[in-house]
Formats: C-alpha cells, structure tokens, sequence
C-alpha cells in the first residue's frame, strides 16, 4: 500500500487523508466480503424456508393421508355393517364372507393409521380411543351376528348398543379429522408467516447486497480511475524525466564538444604564439649582443625590457596551458604517501628559490587518495609559494602538517612570509590573480589558481588564512 | 671539387626567424661553416640524395647531423624522416627532430619512424641556443657514425 501511496504523488495527497483512505482496496474489499456475506444469509434463509415448504407439503400428505385411512376406516366399517346388515334381514351366509373380508382389513388401517400419527401423541390417544371403540363395535356385531346365526331372537340392547358405539366412533372419527384439519392450518399459517419473513429477508437483504455492490462498484471504479490517473502522471513523469534526460544527455555532449574546442584553441593558440615569442625575445638579444657598444644604458635598459616582457609572455603561455590542460587530463587514482611525496618536492625545489636559511619542518601526513602527479603538483605550487614569499624573513620558516577530520584528509602550509589581506581573498586562487606586485615577488599568479582546480577535481576543497606581514596558511582537503 | 664538401649540419626549418637563431647559435660554437639550411622538406631530401638543385653534390658526403623541423610546406618532418630511414643509403644519418609540438603522436610516430633525437624548441631563446648548440657538438664531436 505504501509504494500505491508513494505512487498516487501529490494530487492525491492534496484531496486528504480520508479519501486516500477511501481509495484504499481495503474499503471496497470490505464492500464485496459484505455483499457476499447477505448473499450467504439470503441463501441460507432461502434454503430453510425450502425446507419448510418441503416439510410443509409433506404434513399435507400426511393429513390427507391420515384423513383418508379415517374414511377408509369408515367406509370398510359402513361396508361390514351393510354386509351385516344384509345378513341379519336375510339370513344367507353368502353375505358373512364379504363382511368378514371388511372387518379383516380393518385392523391393518388402523395400525397404519396409529404409525402415521406417531409424532403426535393426542392423536396417538386418540386413535387408541378409536380401536376400542371400534373393537367394541365389532364385538357388537359379531354377537349380533351369532345371535342370527343360532336362530335366536334379535336383541335390542344390542341394536342400541350398536348404534351408540356408531356414534361414538364417528364422533371420534370427526373430532380425530378436526384435529388433523386444525394441524395442518397450524401448519400452514406457520409456513405463511415464514414464507412472509423469508420474502422479507430475501427483498431486504438482495437491496442491501445490492447496495453494497454498487458502492463497492463504485470505490473499486474510483479506485481503477485514481489509479489510471497516477498512471498517466507517472507517464508524464517519465517522459518528462527522459526528455530532461536526452536534454542532459545533449547538453553534455555539446560541452564536451565545446570543452574539446576550447582545448585545442588554447593549444594551437599558445603552440602558435611560442615561435613569434621566441623571435622577440631572439632578435632583442640578438640586437642587445651585436650592437652593445653602439647602445647607452638606456638602450640596453628598453632591450632587457623586450626580452623580460618576452620571457614572461612565455611562461604566462606555460602556464596557462598547464591550466586548460588540466581540465581534460584523467584522474589515475591511487593511495599516495602524502608526506613522502611533500618531502621529495621539497628536496626537488630549484636551489635559488630557497634561501639557505629556510627551515621546514613537515609532520606525519594522513594518506591521501588521488593522482600522484597532480598531487606532485599542488605541493610544488604550495611549498613553492611558502619558500618564495618568506624568502625575505631572517628566519624562515614552513610547517607542512595533516589530519583526518570529518570523513576528510586535512593538509596544511604555513609560512612566516609575506602574508595577504583578507580582504583580497577572493582574488587568491583567481587565474593571473595576484595579491603582490611582480617587483615584490616573482610569478604568473596561476599557481594556486592551478590548486584549487586539482584539489576540486579530486572532491576536496581549499581554503587559507593569513595576515598582512604575519604568514599565511594554506590548507587543502582531499575525501577520506 | 664538389660544393658543399664541408656542410656537416642540414638544418631543414621554414621558419626564418628560428633559423636565424638556430644558426647564430651554432655560429658561436664555430660550426656556422658546417651549415645548410633548407626552407622545406622537398629541398632537404634533394639536398642529401644530391638531386634536382644540388645534384652538383656529391652524395657520399652526407652530412652527419639533420635538423629536421616537423611542421614545413610541401613535405613535413616525418615524410622526410620516413624516406631517410627506409633507404639503406641514408639510415643511418643521425636526425634530430626540432619542433614546437609536444603532442604526444607526433613523439610517437617519430620515433616509429626511427628518429634519432626529439626536441621541444624552448620558448626562451637562450635555453633554445643552449639546446642546440648542446645537441650539435653531442652529434657531430661524440657521436660516430659509419664511414
């Protein structure tokens, strides 16, 4: 969900928390597992009220069925006494085999009636009532019957008797059908009211399903549309970040283009003014020895000054050359022993730039991590500069130490020379910036300009203090 | 008698000036005598094949140091240095390169050529006498080379 936020991006952070939170899956998952929830309930109430209709047609089978083995009880009774009947008005026998065929089947309805109303122990009752009743009627007439048979009299207790226990069953037959008529009705008001509740439950809970579909439908489809709106953002994004890419990308290739440019004009530039310079500075001396006695001091004087200017012109072309030239020469990175390297340019500075009374005093050095001889090339400048500009004290001294400090390596020169104004401090590692006349000291004012570019190629930075007259100290860091 | 009998340095260069300095140079060394300069590469292989202008030389006097600027009209340096070093006749004339280029090919490629010598001509002019007139008394007092 996390990376789905951090996707969404600001348009969907600027709407508020609580429609982020609506735009959840969480939510419309929710919804569904709801929706489907009532379904299950609806199915289960459906498939309980089926069962009831079910159960319910089968009471009413069971009633018809109840009700017709009464009838049938009946109608197989009415049957005997008909037969009996007959034979008690004529006397034939022939009329005792269907009437004892009646009374036979008898017993078996009622048996059969007593097992289909085992549930109901009333009825149960009642049809124990029933047999009895009916026992006794056949007792009844079977004496009636033996009474015929043996050519006694009628008797007519007996006729009587006989009628009474006919009413007697009927009546129970009567009030036994009410009582499976009353049960049924039970039944089928029970079954209405159910049917209702289910029709209830089924509408309600369809509509509430349905509800939380449509919303469910409805988040999952603003949740698709939010999507497909990140989506198209993160499109744009993209192209947007390709297109600033192949900008880069161009802008790059143009520069380098241009820096490769600028590298072999200011090559051909200063390989190309090298032979004019050289024939200025030529001919002046060549003009200076050949017609020395033909010149006065001032002559000679203007003829030094030719050749001076040239030679400058010279090394201002060195130098600037070196510059550029660094710009494009390729870091070859390694550990260097920094305060070897220090010592040995130390011990190659040209003898007349040091005074014999200079002391140097260099510390441990942290080891450094860059090219060697660019590295070479910054001590030189630096130590270079330290010795030229205390050249002029009694007692010159430079210290050259190191530390490791916040992930840098830490280097320091310090002189007791000339020292600059801080004010001029932005002009120190400016090209051809110079804080010092040339009659005070010699140089191009490109040596520490030349620093600075190494030392930030390498990722360090350079910095330095001084005074006017009280020394100065230059540091330089390079990454640990 | 053949001219040029005596000319021990051919300095091949187009640039007046530095020839100018050039041969002042060697001139205090007393070896100005020994020196013909050539303006082009064309001249400089005429000069030691005894051809065209110098067919009057004698061809087995070759001198015994070459000059040879890299950059000059009609044929530079290195097509000169080529030709001499792939003719039995000429291998073995000690050349030196004198040019202004310190491109790192142009070092290369001579010295595939079989070049003797490379110089970078100073900018200062007394370093460049120094040079030269170092490199020429090396060449012609020192060095040997086969008769």
């Amino acid at each position: 969900m996390t990376a789905n936020e951090a996707a969404a991006g600001p348009a969907e952070a600027a709407r508020g928390p609580e429609l982020r939170w609506l735009s959840h899956g969480a939510w419309f998952i929710a919804g569904f597992a709801l929706a489907f929830s009532v379904l299950l309930a609806i199915a289960a109430v459906s498939y309980r009220s089926v069962n009831r209709y079910a159960a319910s047609a089968q009471w009413v089978d069971h009633t018809r069925l109840v009700i017709g083995s009464l009838d049938n009880v009946m109608y197989k009774l009415k049957d005997a006494e008909i037969w009996q009947h007959g034979f008690l008005v004529t006397g034939d026998e022939r009329h005792l085999v269907p009437y004892v065929k009646a009374t036979e089947v008898i017993p078996n309805l009622l048996s059969s009636l007593g097992r289909g109303t085992r549930d109901n122990p009333p009825q149960q009752a009642a049809i124990a009532a029933l047999s009895d009743l009916i026992a006794l009627k056949l007792e009844l007439m079977e004496g009636r019957i033996r009474l015929k048979k043996s050519r006694r009299p009628a008797d007519v207790t007996l006729l009587k008797r006989d009628r009474e226990v006919t009413d007697r069953i009927r009546a129970q037959v009567e009030l036994m059908k009410a009582e499976e008529h009353r049960l049924l009705a039970q039944h089928s008001a029970d079954l209405e009211s159910d049917t209702a509740a289910t029709r209830r439950v089924i509408v309600s809970g369809n509509l509430t399903a349905l509800f939380f579909l449509v919303v469910s439908g409805g988040l999952l489809l603003r949740a698709i549309a939010a999507r497909k709106r990140t989506e198209a953002e993160r499109e744009q994004f993209f192209t947007l970040a390709l297109k600033l890419n192949a900008d880069l990308t161009a802008r790059a290739a143009q520069l380098d283009a241009a820096n490769q440019e600028l590298e072999s004009f200011s090559y051909s530039v200063s390989h190309d003014l090298r032979s004019p310079l050289r024939a200025i500075g030529g001919y002046a001396l060549m003009l200076e020895e050949d017609y020395r006695e033909r010149l006065d001091d001032e002559g000679r004087r203007l003829l030094r000054t030719v050749r001076d200017n040239a030679a400058r012109m010279a090394r201002l072309i060195d130098d600037l050359l070196a510059f550029s030239r660094l710009g494009r020469t390729a870091v070859a990175a390694a550990t260097v022993d920094m305060e070897a390297l220090a010592r040995e340019v130390a011990a190659q500075l040209p003898r007349d730039s040091v005074s014999t009374r200079a002391q140097l005093r260099i510390e441990a050095l942290p080891a450094g991590y860059g090219d060697r001889a660019l590295l070479r090339q910054v001590w030189l400048n630096l130590l270079g500069n330290a010795f030229k500009y205390s050249g002029k004290r009694e007692a010159p001294l430079i210290e050259v130490n190191g530390r490791v400090e916040g992930g840098e390596c830490i280097y320091c020169v310090k002189d007791n020379g000339a020292g600059f104004d801080m004010r001029y401090y932005d002009k120190l590692f400016g090209v051809f910036q110079r804080l010092h006349g040339a009659d005070e000291f010699a140089g191009t004012g490109v040596g520490l300009a030349i620093v600075q570019r190494i030392v930030t190629r390498h990722g360090g930075r350079v910095w330095a203090e001084g005074r006017p007259d009280a020394g100065a100290s230059f540091y330089f860091s390079l990454p640990a | 008698m053949s001219e040029y009998e005596h000319v021990e340095i051919l300095l091949a260069e187009d640039n007046p000036a530095d020839a100018e300095l050039c041969m002042r140079a060697l001139r205090k060394h007393h070896l100005i005598n020994d020196i013909h300069w050539v303006k082009d590469g064309a001249e400089a292989l005429d000069f030691i094949h005894a051809s065209g202008a110098y067919a009057r030389r004698n061809p087995d006097h070759a001198p015994k140091l070459l000059l040879l600027d890299l950059k000059m009209p009609k044929m530079d340096g290195l097509e000169v240095l080529e030709r001499l070093k792939a003719d039995e006749q000429t291998r073995s004339i000690p050349v030196v390169m004198m040019t202004s280029s310190k491109e790192e090919r142009d070092v290369v490629e001579s010295y595939r050529l079989g070049v003797n010598s490379y110089i970078v001509k100073p900018v200062d002019f007394v370093q460049f006498a120094e040079v030269v007139a170092k490199l020429s008394l090396y060449w012609i007092l020192t060095n040997r080379v086969p008769h």
